[in-house]
């Protein structure tokens, strides 16, 4: 049964398909032999072959051969005198002795005709009637006629040596014994064989060599209860056919078709169980099956309807929803009183609706009250915090609740007011504070200035008076940027957006750097399209993003390199990117280089003080603009990314 | 002899302006706030007031309104407040000039000078030959451009660019516009060469040419002359 490898690594048998098949072909022909086993033994049960013995079987065998026999020779030579007939029909059977006696009566002295050696033992004997008038022979005595009875008795040879009836019948006794017991054996082993490759068929179902997962089988598709469907309709059509037929049939016939039919059984059976098997193993049962994918189909359509609905209740105002709700309620309430009612109690009808027709007011006053309230809840939800609950007219707990929306909505406001008042508090003071530091800086400058200018025979007074002079500058540009950044990151400034060419403004930026960028050595290298870009932008504040980031150049990139800007378009957006390479090891991550009031410890002996770039940050983002710092070792790159006016 | 009145609460910057305007031409008359300004008004003749805003008694714009009441003299405002709203209301209510602090000493000596010009002597002077801007006056037969009376030294591209823009003042000319005027030839990818141009003439004919009176940038857009500034 099993079919082994021979070649290479062993791979497991329940992948091979010619071990499967060879399996299910062995399990349907088993199904065969123990059905032929097993009509058998019920045959043989009948035939009482488990009772008797072997020599008692085969007499009762023989029995039913002679009576027809001893009856034949007794007309050829009782009835026809036919007497060679007789000892012809004698001679070619294993009959060997046989002798006919007719009792003697009142008219006769009787009859005795005999062939061959008759001996006692083992002898068969049989009796028949003959009826004296009309001639004819039976088996039976007949009543009211006259009757002769004959006898026959006769011996049948030990060893059969003529192949004839007896010889056959004694074969077949024989066979039957030796089988008797080998036939309960077989159909057990054939019992316990078949479910032991019933079970390995099950267990082999959607494995292939090769592959890991379980693969699916070209029936796999098919819904599940369809495939149950065509088998057992296959099989009772069978079944119907079998029961009408085998009336009329004989045993030999029945038993074949119950072979056939359990064949055919078998086959449809154990396909259905591997499908079944290979579906658990996919988890395909449930779901692919006729019934399931109506069902669905069903709940999916209940599903929908269902949401539809539920779409089409929220879209109505909810004092229309609740006077709906009410009248249909009314209305149910009406059918059930109808159905009801008894003629007597017309006063109670009239009652009923006058109570209704007063509810339906009410019923609206209280969903307009609800609606208010929710109203106050979305208005609160959506940031409107001035928006006030009308709790006039109301109920006292839906009052409450809309005072306590209004009262949050209050506490909303008011924390939102105070937080924007100390932004706007923050950044006016620090123009105030920069306001009140500039007066003594005038004097200071001034001052300096004046020193400077002293026709002083000491070199280091004038000298002093230099750094006095820039460094008060460097503080009075440091209030400034102070003042702006404050206000830039607030949010304090108001922004003017309006289309702007930026290709004509890095032209003109350039233009404007050109000279200081030459005189710090730096080269200008400019990419800027022919096209021209429009983005919407405030122009000033756009340039003061460029001064920031142009002047730094100057002040941090290193001279002899060359200072890349370059414009670009890409997929609706504008591109600016400024890039150089500093003069400085900057050391210093960058977003630490964005934060307000930090500068790389490398920069802080040149001058500048830092807040340009997040200004720039600030003013760039504040017209909805993206910037993006890159520090790659020594290479400094801004990139300002704007989203282009659409044509 | 002019006389200028400084008017600021913070003696140690009225002192410094005293030494750095101090020039036989001018007498310098000093207040401490506006109504000591005011004060002084009325019994000298002032030419031009150099003023303050932030100031304890009365403040700078008040005294500039009363001021504008009775007398047209030039009021350059000296302040601190460097917003672009300050600045805006003061030019609004009257001023001619605005100086923030602090302040260049050379930048206010020049606008000094520049306001007293226009006031002493081309107040009312209408020449119809040449094309006159605030105090710019472009003589295109002699070619030659004077601003506040003093000659100014252009090349002929950058006089080129002056005379097209004083020709439509207002006007807004794009980079490419400029070109192909001035230049009259297309511009191919070398907008920045008018940019450049427009710094130098701007160098040359404003006082901070970082912040234009005349010769404004319009960022994004192209440049222009300001149309009727400080007539």
């Amino acid at each position: 049964m099993t079919i082994s490898e021979n070649t290479g690594e062993r791979k497991p048998l329940k992948g091979n398909f010619t071990a499967k098949a060879a399996a299910f072909i062995a399990l349907i022909f088993l199904v065969a032999l123990v059905l032929t086993s097993f009509c058998g033994i019920i045959l043989m049960m009948n035939q009482g072959i488990y009772e008797k013995t072997e020599t008692e079987a085969k007499r009762e065998a023989f029995y039913s051969l002679i009576s027809d026999d001893a009856f034949a020779i007794l007309r050829y030579v009782a009835g026809d005198g036919n007497e060679m007939a007789a000892v012809r029909m004698l001679q070619e059977s294993n009959i060997i002795g046989l002798r006919i006696t007719r009792e003697s009566s009142p008219v006769d002295e009787g009859m005795h005709w005999q062939y061959g050696v008759v001996s006692e033992q083992d002898a068969y004997y049989e009796t028949y009637w003959r009826n004296v008038d009309a001639g004819y022979f039976s088996y039976y005595p007949e009543e009211g006629v006259t009757t002769e009875k004959y006898e026959v008795q006769l011996n049948l040879a030990n060893e059969m040596l003529i192949e004839d009836e007896y010889y056959r019948a004694d074969k077949l006794v024989s066979f039957l014994y030796s089988l008797r017991y080998s036939a309960i054996i077989i159909c057990v082993f054939g019992i316990l064989l078949g479910v032991i490759l019933f079970i390995f068929l099950l267990v082999a179902s959607g494995h292939k060599n090769g592959r890991e997962e379980i693969a699916a089988g070209w029936a796999t598709n098919l819904p599940f209860d369809f495939v149950t469907a065509v088998f057992a309709g296959v099989f009772f059509f069978l079944l119907y056919f079998f029961d009408r037929e085998i009336r009329y049939a004989n045993d030999f016939q029945v038993v074949l078709s119950i072979i056939l039919l359990g064949m055919l059984f078998a086959v449809c059976f154990v396909g259905w169980c591997m499908s079944l098997a290979l579906r658990i193993k996919l988890k395909t049962l449930i779901k692919n099956n006729l019934l399931y994918r109506f069902f669905s189909l069903l709940w999916r359509i209940c599903r929908s309807v269902a949401r539809f609905i539920r779409h089409l209740v929220r879209g109505i105002p909810l004092v229309w929803k609740s006077l709906l709700g009410a009248i249909l309620l009314f209305g149910c309430e009406f059918m059930g009183i109808l159905v009801t009612i008894n003629s007597n109690d017309e006063a109670m009808i009239i009652l009923w609706f006058i109570s209704r027709i007063l509810l339906l007011p009410c019923v609206a006053i209280l969903a307009l009250m609800l609606k208010k309230l929710a109203d106050g809840g979305r208005a609160l939800a959506n940031g409107e915090t001035q928006h006030i609950v009308d709790t006039k007219w109301m109920l006292p707990e839906f009052k409450a609740h809309g005072e306590n929306l209004n009262r949050l909505g209050e506490g909303i406001g008011k924390a939102v007011e105070q937080r924007m008042k100390s932004e706007r508090m923050k950044t006016e003071l620090i123009t105030n504070v920069s306001h009140d530091l500039k007066t003594p800086l005038t004097s200071i400058i001034n001052y300096a200035d004046l020193i400077e200018k002293e026709n002083s025979e000491n070199e280091n007074i004038r000298e002093y008076a230099a750094v006095l002079h820039r460094q008060s500058e460097r503080l009075k540009r440091l209030i400034e940027d102070l003042v702006e950044a404050s206000k830039a990151s607030t949010g304090n400034l108001e922004i003017d957006l309006a289309p702007v060419e930026l290709n004509i403004l890095t032209h003109q930026a350039a233009g404007e750097y050109e000279q200081r960028l030459a005189d710090a050595g730096i080269y200008l290298v400019l990419k800027v399209p022919e096209e021209s870009i429009r983005i919407m932008a405030d122009s000033r504040r756009l340039w003061r993003v460029f001064d920031n980031l142009l002047s730094n150049t100057v002040k941090y990139a290193l001279a002899g390199t060359r200072f890349y800007l370059t414009l670009e378009e890409n997929e609706g957006f504008a591109k600016v990117s400024f890039k150089n390479i500093s003069r400085e090891q900057l050391g210093i991550r960058t977003d630490e280089l964005l934060e307000r009031f930090v500068r790389g410890d490398a920069a802080r002996n040149s001058e500048g003080n830092g807040l340009g770039l997040s200004i720039a940050k600030s003013l760039v983002e504040l017209m909805g603009g993206e910037f993006l710092l890159h520090v790659d070792a020594d290479l400094f790159t801004v990139e300002l990314i704007f989203p282009m006016i659409k044509e | 002899m002019y006389n200028i009145l400084i008017c600021d609460d913070e003696k140690d910057i009225v002192s410094a302006l005293k030494i750095y305007l101090t020039n036989p031409d001018l007498r310098l008359l000093t207040a401490e706030n506006g109504r000591e300004a005011l004060e002084i008004l009325k019994t000298e003749d002032i030419h031009l007031i150099l003023l303050d805003i932030m100031m304890p008694v009365m403040d700078g714009i008040s005294a500039m309104i009363k001021i504008r009441e009775m007398s047209n003299v030039p009021i350059i405002l000296l302040t601190a407040k460097s917003e672009d709203t300050d600045k805006i209301l003061g030019l609004n209510t009257g001023a001619d000039d605005y100086i923030t602090k602090p302040f260049n000493p050379v930048e206010v000596t020049a606008r000094v000078r520049s306001q007293l010009r226009r006031y002493m002597q081309l107040g009312g002077r209408i020449k119809t030959e040449s094309l006159v801007i605030g105090g710019i006056e472009l003589d295109d037969a002699e070619k030659k451009v004077t601003l506040d009376g003093e000659a100014v030294a252009l090349t002929p591209t950058e006089y080129e660019i002056l005379k097209l823009l004083m020709e439509n003042p207002g006007r807004v000319y794009s980079p490419k516009e400029l070109y192909r005027k001035v230049w009259q030839d297309e511009p191919i990818g070398n907008e920045s060469t008018v940019a450049v141009h427009i710094r130098h003439l701007r160098e040359k004919i404003e006082i901070d040419p970082a912040e234009p009176r005349y010769l404004k940038v319009v960022w994004g857009r192209g440049y222009k002359i300001e149309k009727g500034v400080l007539k």
